[in-house]
């Protein structure tokens, strides 16, 4: 390392959104939360999951095509900047799955972004929502773009807690 | 630190917990010099608001000194004086940009919580419930401010009494008024003469009102109105309000009609007041709604009923008949603060209005348990109470 720039520090989401990759596919069927439970035997069973999400961002989208062309671990399969792009994810992993984003610009300022993924998942345990995790992913991407920062309470003092809470704190965790 | 904590309906404490740190780059870390229990925080006590958990910090009128700042705040630094709006707001997002800082997109984050009840998710609160974040409040020693570079703002010269009602109160009985579009020669009616009423009041004639009658049925609270409010009042204890609200205006109708009241109504022994009461208890009703009905009943055709009371879920009963057949315009919502605090602040600062005439009480936080429950009872003639850390 021959110069002190501090590493820009990436947004978990980014890691994320890039849902078509393997490991980010994962993190999006594994977390078990929030009560959007089902069984990966719907996964196994089905075609395969499509997950469509929408969200309006307080950003150009030039700034956001830019963002989404540059996430790791996705192959790009075709890309009109500055308004759409399709990935795949790398053939290697248990989790197969292609996405295609949108962007429109709007005349009140930025932009809608819609996201549309769909994949197989080979697991046989609990898993959440697919469609529920994709629009936390999409929320926490609008968070750190427009307040540069995630909203949180983790870490924060208490009284006392009943066993009831921290029990559904740890589940969400 | 310590620190009051809701434990359960009639159940807070004083405890001891661990200080507040910064958690985000936008946060700050405030000594709390003065903070007050709101009567939305009886909704809390009254278990009237879901998503309360037991250990909760409550409060959401508080100011103090700002003793710690996280990286990415330059406008403040530790040493400065600020009261801190009760709503949390990032000041990017649109909402933030359009002056609606109590929709912020972003600083909920627990925002899927709400969008489950409610479709989408308000701003983040200070010490009210989990669906509105479960932010620690600051009836507390310390707290932590997350977008310090946007909320607080730095009060000098001023005692803490003037300049505490900035964090709500004040604003929400502002921003009720100017929901109102007060033209000259309109009459407002204003349903609870608890602190948001009186700043209602006060506030309706800033704003132009040519007369303001204030209803409420506690007398220490119509004797506010009318002696520091300038208001005309009623007694629904005593009165038929619909009836004396149409004497009193030719038969008219007040043009504006603020509900002061929200859930908890009390109602006077009406039909209405009695159903909400069973349903409720019964658990079968979320909201006590007398008070919007009557302004409903009572608004002038053509009039706006302005709604600053706090309501919680599915509101039995509405006569949208009659707003409808009226055509009646309804604003409502948390209060903006953000986009008040400096107009607001010019206006004590010129003198135009001494916030702190609602005080009825001052105590250490320590007795916190005890101004909870006189405040809910109206014991001791209390209007409003405040305590210091």
């Amino acid at each position: 390392m021959n110069d002190h720039v501090e590493p820009r520090r990436q947004p978990p989401y980014v890691a994320l959104l890039a849902a078509g990759a393997g490991v980010a596919a994962t993190a999006l069927v594994l977390r078990w939360r929030r009560g959007h439970i089902f069984s990966a035997d719907t996964l196994e069973s089905g075609v395969g999951m499509r997950v469509i999400e929408s969200v309006t961002i307080n950003r150009p989208v030039q700034e956001l095509f830019a963002l989404w062309r540059n996430l790791p671990n996705v192959t790009v399969v075709h890309e009109v900047e500055p308004e759409s792009l399709s990935w795949q994810s790398p053939n290697e992993g248990p989790i197969q799955s292609v996405g295609s984003m949108r962007l429109t610009p709007l005349a009140r300022g930025g932009a809608q972004l819609s996201v549309a993924l769909q994949y197989r998942a080979p697991l046989s345990r609990w898993v959440e929502s697919p469609a529920a995790r994709l629009r936390e992913d999409l929320r926490r991407l609008k968070q750190w773009l427009e307040a540069g920062e995630e909203p949180t309470t983790e870490g924060q003092p208490s009284g006392p807690r009943t066993s009831t809470f921290r029990f559904l704190k740890d589940v969400a965790a | 630190m310590k620190a009051v904590c809701w434990h359960g309906k009639h159940d807070v404490r004083v405890e001891r917990v661990s200080d507040p740190a910064i958690l985000n780059p936008r946060d700050a870390i405030v000594r709390v010099t003065s903070t007050a229990i709101c009567g939305s925080d009886l909704h809390l006590y009254d278990g009237f608001i879901p998503s309360m958990a037991s250990g909760d910090i409550l409060g959401h009128e508080f100011m103090g000194e700002v003793v710690d700042v996280g990286r990415r705040v330059d406008s403040l630094r530790p040493g400065d004086r600020v009261v801190v709006p009760f709503t949390i707001a990032c000041g990017a997002c649109e909402p933030c940009q359009h002056g609606l800082s109590s929709l912020c997109d972003n600083s909920n984050p627990n925002a899927w919580m709400a969008e489950k009840l409610y479709g989408f998710s308000g701003s983040g609160l200070f010490g009210y419930s989990h669906l509105y974040g479960g932010y620690a409040g600051g009836q507390a020693e310390f707290v932590r401010v997350p977008f310090a570079d946007v909320g607080p703002l730095k009060v000098d010269g001023l005692p803490d009494e003037q300049v505490l009602f900035l964090t709500d109160i004040f604003p929400t009985g502002y921003m009720a008024a100017e929901n109102c579009e007060i033209k000259r020669g309109d009459v407002v009616a204003v349903w609870g003469c608890g602190p948001v009423g009186q700043f209602a009041i006060k506030s309706a004639y800033l704003l132009g009102a040519e007369r303001v009658i204030g209803i409420d049925r506690l007398p220490e609270r119509l004797r506010l109105a009318r002696e520091q409010g300038l208001a005309e009042t009623i007694d629904f204890d005593e009165e038929d309000v619909l009836e004396r609200l149409r004497l009193l205006t030719g038969g008219r109708g007040p043009d504006a009609c603020i509900d002061a009241v929200g859930l908890e109504a009390h109602g006077s022994g009406s039909l209405g007041a009695y159903y909400d009461n069973v349903k409720t208890k019964m658990f079968m009703a979320t909201d006590r709604l007398e008070a919007l009905r009557q302004a409903i009943h009572a608004c002038k055709k053509g009039g706006i009923v302005s709604i600053p009371g706090v309501y919680g879920g599915y509101l039995d009963k509405v006569p949208m008949g009659a707003a409808f057949a009226k055509g009646l315009t309804l604003k409502m919502g948390q209060t903006h603060v953000h986009r008040y605090l400096r107009k607001l602040l010019a206006l004590i600062e010129e003198g135009k209005i001494d916030p702190s005439f609602v005080i009825s009480h001052r105590l250490p936080l320590d007795r916190a348990a005890e101004a909870y429950r006189m405040f809910h009872d109206k014991a001791d003639a209390c209007t409003k109470v405040v305590l210091r850390p």
